[in-house]
């Protein structure tokens, strides 16, 4: 007689069902996709509008781990409230006993761990997100996927959710195209490469699900989150020098992102 | 008598310009009776960076360990080497983990930073932090350390004056104290290279 | 009131503890063996408190025999006295701490070397040429450093420790009337025992090699 308490067991041909079944899960869920830009990263998903009567604001699809980790997902949302406590908790931890907070990395790590116990221990099962973490790793942006199974990986660009390999492949294509809807300044945006801006990622983001994700795009079906350096005594920053932060988009922000695009 | 004075120690740190130097004393004692001449209290933690732990020997050795063990792991995971903010708040933490039973040792790092800019600090035995432009001090000899380093400590000193400097007010300082001396350890950090120098002094 | 020494030569090291074990005024035992033989080429000689000694020995013992198992080889000498040191370091910050001085001395086959590590009640270790724990201290150290050279010849290193315990048995108020002297070498361990005679009125002890009868004297 043998007794098996995990959920996760292989199949005869060598997987995971559960993995599987989580990515399923995942594939679901509302598109979400990231950009690493020179100096920043931005990451943003595509909210679902299946009722009106729903407050979207109420939602919070782009967390802030920390002041310079922000991450954004696509699948379950419960599951992902369970992740971003986890990561919060993961960066307060290493803060509390390294001065500063983590590199992106390094939680990047700790959280595929996170993820990776949940297909093995007993009595849980996999995580139905995928995440994108934005994060520093040596004053230098970097944006990283996390899946059900506890892979990661880094990306320059790339999309999670509903759509994904539409979007990834609007991403490839932009990698070298001209963005000729910008109307104030005709921009060549390489994305990945030294010469995008900020706003030329959250505009490239914001065409790629307006292209890609079902339903019309606008301020309130949009969730934008930007990791960049804010200026020396700006705001929050007190230190003298440019200190990494990353911030949600308000609504009137995104709104002038659309009309730029419009 | 307070136990952090059982042993015997004294620890000095200094800041020159783009340099760091570290000292100690090599006497390990039990109460007045010395015991061994070569208890070194001094560690190298990476090329660059030091760290001094005064105090009781027994937690001198094991909190050594330890740091060595969290650093160790440290590079493992991050790939990539600690800075001496990062390990003086890993100490300090370390510390404060025991605040109702504490290691009796009070910790001084020094090192450069990723940018060779000179970093002390110092910390109470339960990981309060404590930093200094000048100089740090430590161990039973620390009340004639710091005499000796008010006198003898000018800014932007050089690598060699800074070595003279932190040598003179180490040795002359437990010349004074019978808990500590036995001859000196000290490590001069540059940019270059560190520079390990064992002292004489008296040996008595 | 225990005694406990040790020298260390460039290959060898010689053990010296005394026999009694008592319990306040009282001597219960004049033929206690306060050395654990940790394997064949290390030798742990322990006083402390009565409960405390047995318990802990014992511990040492049968973990570092269990370690050589394991491993298929014996422990070196610094490794039996570091492991020793952290289990102690352990239980010291434990509800319940051990009350134990230690010698560890030993010799090491593949460098020819030996060593000797004294370790206190507070798990604080060094390595050191010589060693004296508790009140036998204040009398063998300054003997031991006037006395002592890296170059001391087993014989020599003997009568050295007989001119400790001599001076012990004159100075000291509780001095003891026997003791148990270990050498460690590339052979193995070599056991003596005590023997008192009279010299010119005052006593003194030779050492028997338990094993061949030879007597070792001061002069």
């Amino acid at each position: 007689m043998s007794y098996n308490f995990s959920l996760t067991t292989f199949l005869k041909k060598g997987e995971l069902g559960q993995i599987g079944n989580a990515l399923a899960a995942v594939r679901k869920g509302h598109t979400s996709v990231g950009i690493r830009g020179k100096n920043t990263v931005v990451i943003a998903t595509k909210i679902s509008d299946e009722s009106a009567l729903v407050d979207n604001d109420s939602l919070e699809h782009v967390a802030i781990i920390c002041d310079n980790i922000g991450m954004v997902y696509s699948g379950l949302s419960p599951d992902f409230r369970v992740l971003v406590a986890k990561a919060r908790k993961i960066a307060q931890e290493y803060k509390l006993d390294m001065g500063e907070y983590p590199p992106a990395t390094i939680l990047v790590k700790k959280i595929a761990s996170v993820c990776q116990e949940f297909t093995q221990m007993g009595g849980v099962r996999p995580f139905g997100v995928s995440i994108l973490i934005a994060g520093f790793d040596d004053g230098k942006p970097s944006l990283y996927q996390v899946d059900p199974s506890g892979l990661y990986f880094r990306w320059k660009a790339t999309a999670i959710g509903k759509h994904y390999e539409k979007t990834k492949e609007f991403l490839e294509r932009r990698q070298d195209a001209l963005i000729p809807k910008y109307p104030s300044r005709v921009v060549k945006t390489i994305i990945h490469t030294e010469e995008t801006t900020e706003a030329d990622d959250i505009g490239t983001i914001i065409s790629a699900l307006k292209e890609c994700s079902d339903g019309e795009v606008t301020e309130n079906s949009l969730s934008i989150g930007v990791l960049n350096f804010s200026p020396p005594n700006q705001n929050f920053n007190t230190s003298t020098v440019p200190v990494p932060s990353f911030k949600r988009l308000s609504k009137s922000e995104i709104r002038e992102h659309l009309a730029l695009l419009a | 008598m307070s136990i952090t004075q059982y042993n015997g120690s004294a620890i000095v740190a200094m800041t020159g310009k783009n340099c760091v130097v570290i000292g100690c004393d090599k006497r390990l004692g039990q109460q007045a009776l010395t015991v061994d001449m070569n208890f070194e209290k001094v560690f190298r933690v990476k090329d660059k960076l030091y760290v001094g732990l005064p105090g009781l020997a027994t937690d001198v050795q094991t909190l050594h360990d330890r740091i060595r063990y969290r650093v160790n792991m440290y590079d493992l995971e991050e790939e990539r080497a600690i800075q001496p903010d990062n390990l003086a708040h890993m100490i300090s933490n370390m510390l404060y983990q025991k605040r109702f039973g504490p290691y009796f040792c009070e910790p001084i790092i020094a090192g450069l930073t990723e940018k060779d800019e000179p970093y002390i600090m110092g910390m109470d035995l339960i990981g309060c932090l404590s930093s200094a432009p000048d100089f740090i001090v430590g161990g039973t000899a620390s009340d004639n350390l710091y005499g000796m380093c008010e006198a003898l400590w000018e800014p932007d000193l050089g690598p060699d004056d800074l070595f003279r400097s932190a040598s003179q007010a180490l040795l002359n300082a437990v010349d004074r104290d019978a808990m500590s001396g036995w001859g000196a350890v000290v490590h001069v950090i540059t940019p270059e290279k560190t520079e390990t120098y064992h002292l004489q002094g008296r040996q008595d | 009131m225990e005694t406990q020494i040790g020298i260390r030569g460039d290959n060898f090291v010689v053990l010296l503890s005394d026999k009694i074990v008592a319990q306040s005024i009282v001597k219960m035992k004049h033929n206690q063996d306060k050395m654990k033989q940790l394997n064949k080429n290390n030798v742990m000689s322990v006083t402390g408190e009565a409960g405390d000694v047995d318990s802990f020995s014992e511990y040492i013992e049968a973990n570092i025999k269990l370690f050589g198992l394991r491993q298929n080889r014996p422990l070196t000498t610094s490794e039996c006295a570091y492991w020793t040191r952290g289990t102690l370091a352990e239980a010291l910050r434990s509800r319940s701490p051990y009350n134990v001085n230690l010698l560890i001395g030993g010799f090491n086959p593949n460098t020819k070397k030996s060593s000797l590590y004294r370790i206190d009640y507070l798990s604080s270790i060094c390595e050191v040429p010589f060693a004296a724990h508790g009140y036998t201290s204040y009398f063998a150290y300054s003997l031991m450093d006037k006395e002592y050279r890296k170059d001391l010849t087993k014989e020599e290193a003997i009568k050295l420790a007989i001119r400790c315990v001599k001076q012990l048995d004159h100075r000291f108020l509780v001095g003891q009337p026997g003791f148990i002297l270990r050498v460690i070498d590339e052979e193995g361990i070599h056991t003596y025992d005590s023997q008192p005679i009279l010299e010119n009125g005052q006593r003194s002890f030779n050492f028997v090699n338990v094993a061949n009868n030879v007597v070792v004297s001061e002069a």
